[in-house]
């Protein structure tokens, strides 16, 4: 799946240990790179949700 | 009243075309779809499924284990239920509908994975106006495990995308990426060495170590 994110021009990386928890934040779009990163996600977009909410 | 709504897009495919010939059942993961959707509105969000055909994805029985809940037999089962009784996780629609209805109402976007969103979902015309939507309104837009292959659908060319990659023609796949909303945007996925097809009845490799060469999707190549 990297190759095809790289080949669309995505600047794909990825985490070196298998299955370690990873999640990259680049502007709006969260990635999160295996199962084991579910709630690592969860809580990263939770963060992006309620940071305009803090400020508002 | 909540803090918003998280759209969940959904995928509706069960098998997945392998590099070695033949196909490999597949589906959704239970933990990446019900894990985020349960902690974002325990945070006070709501949460609507949306998927190509308005049914319910498919769980991949591998995912359907209390390994991916950390061990957690109580977390395991609190998942199955949700996802089996929760009316949030069976009031599916189409996401043809959503695009219709509008999306202004919808706070993010959320694509689990599990191999299934790399065979509808990331060449889904409907999915590609959902992405352009999000992207343009500067909305959160979370993609797990195989989940974010699926912000291709958000190139015009989407299908051809995709088509190329399986033909294994990657120069053609950059072709019709062009203009795509998130090129040059750091990301990550499942990697290629994560990348493990359980052996199934289609592979026709001999041992599970040639298996895991050749039994992987063809569009991870």
């Amino acid at each position: 799946m990297p190759a095809a994110l790289q080949a669309a021009g995505g600047a794909v990386t990825s985490h070196p240990i298998d299955f370690a928890l990873n999640v990259v934040v680049d502007r709006k779009p969260i990635a999160g790179q295996n199962p084991a990163s579910d709630h690592l996600l969860a809580t990263a977009l939770i963060e992006a949700l309620d940071r305009p909410l803090a400020t508002a | 009243m909540t803090k918003g709504t998280l759209l969940v897009a959904g995928s509706n495919a069960t098998r997945i075309e392998l590099q070695g010939g033949g196909s490999a059942a597949i589906g959704q993961y239970l933990n990446e779809t019900v894990v985020p959707a349960m902690t974002l509105i325990e945070a006070g969000y709501d949460v609507v499924l949306a998927t190509p055909d308005g049914t319910k994805p498919h769980i991949d029985e591998a995912s359907d284990s209390t390994q991916r809940f950390g061990g957690d037999e109580a977390a395991h089962e609190r998942a199955r239920r949700f996802y089996a009784d929760d009316p949030l996780m069976n009031q599916v629609r189409k996401l043809r509908s959503v695009v219709e209805d509008g999306m202004d109402g919808y706070a993010s976007l959320f694509v689990p994975g599990g191999h299934a969103p790399a065979v509808d979902l990331m060449q889904d015309a409907e999915l590609g106006t959902i992405l352009r939507h999000f992207h343009e309104a500067r909305k959160p837009t979370a993609l797990l495990c195989h989940g974010p292959v699926a912000i291709a659908a958000a190139m015009p060319r989407a299908r051809e995308f995709r088509a190329a990659l399986i033909a294994g023609d990657n120069a053609g796949a950059a072709g019709y990426a062009r203009g795509w909303a998130y090129a040059g945007y750091r990301m990550t996925v499942f990697s290629a060495s994560e990348e493990r097809i359980p052996r199934s009845t289609s592979c026709t490799a001999s041992s599970t170590s040639t298996c895991r060469r050749r039994c992987r999707p063809r569009v991870a190549r």
